[in-house]
């Protein structure tokens, strides 16, 4: 493997773009030497324009150079710059002839979100709702301090990595039920703890069952609005005003380590490989080589991690419920809607010419900051939605709205089954220091009625619902696009944040 | 030499930390740089110098070597919850491999001490930049840091 120079990188090029639709733009292979595939943008123009100050469109060219890319590499609507692919891409390639890259899953493997829905109402909640913060925020180690939640034995530890929730449930954190509402029922059959390194497993041994910082969150939300509601009464969402928790983290970091030390392998051996890629970040091994089949053996081990990271988180703040309204998490019917990840790599099958659903091939597909939106009939939804499709989840910034959208047919034909993931960021941490002080989004929040307990203000105030895209713009894209359409939205009471 | 009091400054970035760090050397300018990850961490003045470590990582060139070694830096937070504030790094170049020994000093994480600032996920390659100008005795560093 070969890299050109870092500055080549750093130049913020300007591509020439085709608007396909309001919400669809396009650069040809044409535009640059060494694309394999276009890149498609879904994007309003306000979206776009934001796309166009930074480097998001320049590293989706980038990823569209990788040996054995099909069809298209595409930016979602939350899509801005990363490090190697954009955050807000998804890009497939070839089972046989093409590559992975763990840069293309990124350090936070199986980053991911799920939903728990309560019987409870906003009127219920409100006149407890400091109570219930203070009460998760004890329960759910976050920030720094997000340590020594649980002591794991090696044994376990190993348990946990190959048999995820299950694991979870067998040990008391949850219930059988939880299984059905995870992807993959929480558990990659395709991984191998040995294939983990030593010292990611030290990472994880202290960190199961803890959230961590950065944007990752718990939110206490009510239900805002209903846009589909047979699609809501499936997810056991049936009123505005039923209050939900949010969950946002993921492996915390066992994932990062086995990120890491996938990327120092596999360019340790690039010599072998003989790849040349604009971006050391891009660094991949073709499939079926040796590097290829361990990091996606340890990456299965780290996706299991995370399922059942949240899996436990969800276990406490279940308790946190009981112990502030005295009764059990059952007579709450506090049932997992859905867990889904956004940082994965998974083999899937997908047409892979434009026009041609006949022609369908196995490909491996990276979700960096995308959610998979599969339709109804899929048989990789779970049988509970299978009639309906699957459920996505899409995390506003703190303090924001959050939407639930309905995976789409037309997310098969358009983007490899995939949605976005978020609000993206839009302001410098450095920016937003600048521009909030902790007390003023406090006070913002408080007169929003939302509740703030955080581990860090400083880390709060990066997280200022200002640094970010207007998530409502996001579901809206999609929505239009048609790969995911909206179901309910959400509004925080409450949040706790790393 | 004049790099500011700090060594070190953070530069805008929408999404993530990126350090720039300074020396009149390689390792003042790798001294600098785990000086600026620890105080993304917590504020860098808040950590006592109490207790004392070595380090050894290698790299097969420079870039690695400040990777290795900020992860290093990560991984005893993740693991252990030492910060560090007080560095000294000693750099060797052998025939395929750098290496770098450091002596470094501090303390376990203490939240009734410790004004918390975010976690970092890990070092990344993105815009590395280890820039040597030595004529002028100066060394630059750039790297971002996932948080």
């Amino acid at each position: 493997m070969s890299f050109s120079s870092s500055k080549a990188s750093v130049v913020n090029q300007r591509y020439e773009l085709q608007k396909i639709s309001d919400v669809e733009f396009r650069i040809d292979p044409s535009a640059r030497p060494g694309m394999n595939v276009p890149v498609t943008i879904y994007a309003n123009d306000s979206l776009i324009t934001k796309m166009q100050t930074d480097r998001t469109i320049g590293q989706a060219v980038n990823v569209s150079f990788l040996p054995g890319v099909k069809k298209h590499v595409l930016v979602l609507p939350d899509g801005h710059e990363g490090y190697g692919f954009p955050i807000g891409g998804v890009a497939a390639t070839d089972f046989e002839k093409g590559v992975i890259s763990p840069g293309g899953v990124g350090y936070d493997i199986n980053c991911g979100v799920r939903l728990i829905r309560t019987n409870l109402m906003e009127k219920d909640v409100r006149p407890r709702v400091k109570e219930l913060v203070k009460e998760m925020f004890r329960a759910v180690p976050s920030g720094l301090g997000s340590f020594g939640a649980l002591n794991l034995s090696t044994s376990e530890l190993d348990r946990v990595l190959s048999e995820g929730v299950k694991w979870a449930v067998a040990s008391g954190y949850g219930v059988s039920k939880d299984l059905e509402f995870c992807e993959e029922n929480g558990n990659m059959k395709h991984s191998d703890s040995s294939k983990v390194s030593g010292e990611a497993k030290k990472r994880g041994a202290k960190s199961l069952g803890t959230l961590g910082s950065g944007n990752h969150f718990v939110e206490v939300e009510t239900i805002n609005q209903i846009l589909d509601p047979e699609a809501a009464k499936a997810f056991g969402i049936e009123n505005r005003g039923q209050v939900c928790v949010l969950l946002h983290t993921g492996s915390r970091g066992l994932g990062h380590q086995v990120c890491s030390d996938y990327l120092r392998i596999v360019e340790a051996n690039s010599g072998n490989f003989k790849i040349s890629l604009p971006d050391r970040e891009l660094a991949c091994a073709p499939a079926g080589s040796r590097e290829a089949e361990n990091y996606r053996l340890a990456m299965g081990s780290a996706l299991n991690y995370a399922w059942t990271n949240r899996q436990v988180i969800t276990q406490n703040i279940r308790r946190a419920f009981e112990r502030v309204f005295h009764m059990s998490a059952s007579d709450l019917q506090m049932d997992l809607v859905y867990d889904v990840a956004h940082n994965i790599c998974k083999v899937e099958e997908h047409e892979i010419d434009f026009g041609n659903p006949k022609k369908k091939a196995k490909v491996f597909v990276h979700r960096k900051g995308a959610t998979r939106a599969f339709p109804k009939g899929n048989e990789a939804v779970t049988m509970a939605y299978r009639n309906v499709g699957q459920p996505v989840l899409i995390p506003g910034s703190m303090g924001t709205a959050s939407w639930v959208l309905l995976g789409q047919a037309k997310s098969m034909e358009a983007s490899f089954g995939s949605t976005a993931h978020g609000a993206g960021r839009m302001m410098s941490r450095g920016a937003a220091i600048r521009t909030y002080p902790y007390e003023q989004i406090r006070h913002e929040l408080e007169s929003r009625g939302i509740v703030l307990e955080a581990a860090s203000k400083k880390g709060a105030v990066e997280e200022a619902p200002g640094a970010y895209k207007d998530v409502d713009m996001i579901a809206e894209v999609s929505d239009k696009v048609g790969i995911a359409t909206k179901v309910v939205r959400l509004t925080p009471m409450a949040v706790v944040k790393g | 030499m004049k790099t500011g009091e700090k060594g070190y400054r953070f530069l805008e970035h929408t999404t993530d930390a990126e350090i720039e760090a300074y020396g009149s050397s390689l390792e003042e300018a790798f001294e600098n740089g785990g000086r600026a990850l620890e105080d993304t961490m917590v504020d860098l003045n808040t950590i006592q110098p109490r207790i004392e470590e070595t380090i050894r990582v290698e790299g097969k060139d420079m870039q690695e070597l400040l990777y290795e070694w900020l992860e290093y830096l990560i991984f005893k937070q993740d693991t252990e919850q030492m910060l560090y504030s007080k560095f000294k790094c000693r750099i060797s170049r052998g025939e395929n491999t750098f290496t770098l020994e450091a002596t470094v000093s501090g303390e376990k994480y203490d939240p009734s001490r410790h004004e918390e600032k975010t976690a970092v996920k890990a070092p990344t390659y993105h815009d590395m930049i280890i820039n040597e100008n030595r004529s002028q005795r100066r060394v630059t560093l750039r790297f971002l840091l996932d948080l």
